[in-house]
């Protein structure tokens, strides 16, 4: 009887815990809902009775938001890669992170990898199928349209990676990783087109957010799915988006070897 | 009685400023980078303006003005009630809740007092400026009596976060985690940076009646741009009100069940 009392109460600590991470979940989805319900109405104030601005249409406007949402949470807006970074740097953790026998990047590529397809299910499925019910989504302007979007995605996620290693290799320089996250967020929100697609970008910042790679992490993926990029011109964001991954990759190689220095200088 | 706790909440408040000034690197960056996301909320709203002239009838600056009201009343929150958050973490869940009630004041002002949150000043300066900036650029004289009932609606704005968030923080007294609970319910204020009339009738009700954020920001917004919602601003001070006492008595509710940890 004792026992049964005993185990009774292990497992209701242990069904405690559980709802803590039951209730983040919950807390997560809901949060991203509703930034999708206030996004949809503003943009349907900004249509009002216009069909179509700047070659985006009413309903694309919409799988523009659900979908930019999804991006966002599952890589700008996610702790993803460069807190770790941060973190591993600042109690010395990142020593022994170096010592294992792969190298150290490719490594980190695929923890990041195993973060996005878990926050994918948990996060991304249950936003989706909600604002499907309360939108309406639309499909893939054609089975082509499909298939680039998801090259033109997975390229996307690996520059947001190429992004948060560069950002988290700051954590050399300094030990303030949640500042780094919060600029990190604000400066992609925009310059990704996570909250406005760029084509809404008046004259200069238009030009500047064109040359940077960080649309290419939420708007160009995006207007290959709606069909607005498409043909030549889509295979050419995807070659621009693999250029961007080559040079950024470099950029963190550099950044990589100086900085690593700097570690031997503390620690000899 | 209420001067002592003025004074004690002054002794209190020189102490956190020392804590600020202390780790003044932490201070900036914490307030720079609260600041910078802050700042990328109203971009989002000037690009919009970029491409129409009015937002069902709302300009920019009608816009903007709604903006910095609700920011004003949210750092407020954040500066001085921002140790709600952390009731359940920091203090029942490590059992420290035991030293405030040990002390011979009010567990609940002391636990307010305890924390003065830099993290939110950057966001009061930035609110401060676009709501006169947008009150200058709409022609409004205020007098001073408009001034004194802008502060009246901001403090309102300020107390109704509050108190919502202090009825979803008494929750940690029975759960493990009360973060997403209030996480969940505060950030339905992000529906008051707008004007409510954008939105869907249940939203508007919802946030008039239920979880009344539109108090902090788009009816004392109408009081001076007239856009027919005006016999609701002067309400905002007894939303604040009616709400504090009910968060008042949740509060004591949550505080009869409390039992120590063990440890």
């Amino acid at each position: 009887m004792i026992l049964l009392k005993k185990m009774l109460a292990i497992a209701n600590i242990n069904i405690k815990v559980i709802l803590v991470y039951v209730s983040a979940v919950w807390a997560n989805v809901f949060v991203n809902i509703l930034q999708v319900v206030i996004l949809y109405y503003i943009w349907m104030a900004v249509y009002g009775g216009q069909t179509q601005l700047h070659g985006i249409s009413k309903s694309q406007i919409v799988t523009y938001v659900i979908i930019s949402r999804i991006i966002f949470i599952n890589g700008i807006v996610s702790w993803g890669i460069n807190q770790w970074i941060s973190d591993i740097i600042k109690d010395g953790q990142i020593s022994i992170e170096m010592l294992r026998p792969i190298d150290f990047q490719l490594m980190t590529y695929a923890r990041r990898i195993g973060v996005l397809v878990f926050s994918m299910i948990l996060y991304g499925v249950p936003v989706i199928v909600v604002s499907k019910i309360l939108f309406g989504i639309s499909l893939p302007a054609t089975f082509n349209s499909g298939v680039l979007f998801i090259i033109s995605f997975l390229l996307a996620m690996t520059i947001n990676f190429l992004v948060e290693f560069f950002i988290g290799l700051i954590g050399f320089y300094t030990t303030n990783g949640w500042g780094l996250q919060v600029f990190k967020e604000a400066l992609l929100s925009f310059l990704s087109g996570a909250l406005i697609p760029i084509a809404f970008f008046p004259g200069w910042i238009r030009q500047i957010a064109d040359f940077l790679p960080f649309k290419d992490i939420v708007y160009t993926p995006i207007t290959i799915y709606l069909g607005n990029t498409s043909g030549e011109q889509a295979i050419k964001s995807l070659l621009f988006q693999f250029m961007w991954v080559v040079v950024l990759l470099l950029c963190t190689r550099i950044f990589y070897t100086t900085a690593i220095k700097k570690v031997t200088v503390q620690g000899g | 009685m209420l001067f002592k706790y003025i004074r004690l909440y002054i002794e209190f408040f020189k102490q956190n400023i020392k804590i600020m000034l202390e780790y003044r690197a932490d201070f900036i960056i914490g307030a720079m980078a609260s600041l910078f996301m802050q700042m990328s909320g109203i971009f989002f709203v000037w690009v919009i303006f970029k491409n129409v002239t009015t937002l069902q009838g709302w300009t920019f600056y009608d816009i903007t003005l709604v903006y910095g009201l609700l920011m004003l009343s949210k750092s407020l929150n954040h500066i001085f009630f921002d140790n709600l958050w952390v009731l359940g973490p920091q203090y029942i869940r490590q059992g420290n809740f035991d030293t405030l009630l040990l002390r011979p004041i009010s567990p609940l002002f002391h636990l307010i007092a305890n924390r003065l949150q830099q993290d939110g000043i950057g966001n009061f300066l930035l609110g401060l400026v676009i709501t006169v900036k947008s009150l200058y650029e709409l022609n409004l004289n205020l007098g001073i009596k408009g001034v004194a009932l802008i502060i009246l609606f901001v403090v309102s704005g300020g107390a109704i976060f509050a108190a919502i968030n202090l009825i979803t923080a008494t929750s940690s007294f029975w759960v493990v985690n009360s973060y997403h609970l209030i996480w969940t319910v505060y950030s339905v204020n992000e529906f008051a940076l707008y004007p409510l009339n954008i939105y869907h009738k249940a939203i508007g009700i919802i946030l008039t009646w239920v979880i009344p954020y539109a108090f902090a920001s788009f009816y004392p917004a109408n009081y001076f741009i007239h856009k027919g919602y005006e016999q609701l601003s002067f309400i905002s001070p007894i939303v604040a009100l009616v709400l504090w006492v009910i968060a008042l008595r949740v509060w004591r509710f949550g505080i009869k069940n409390y039992t120590s940890t063990g440890s």
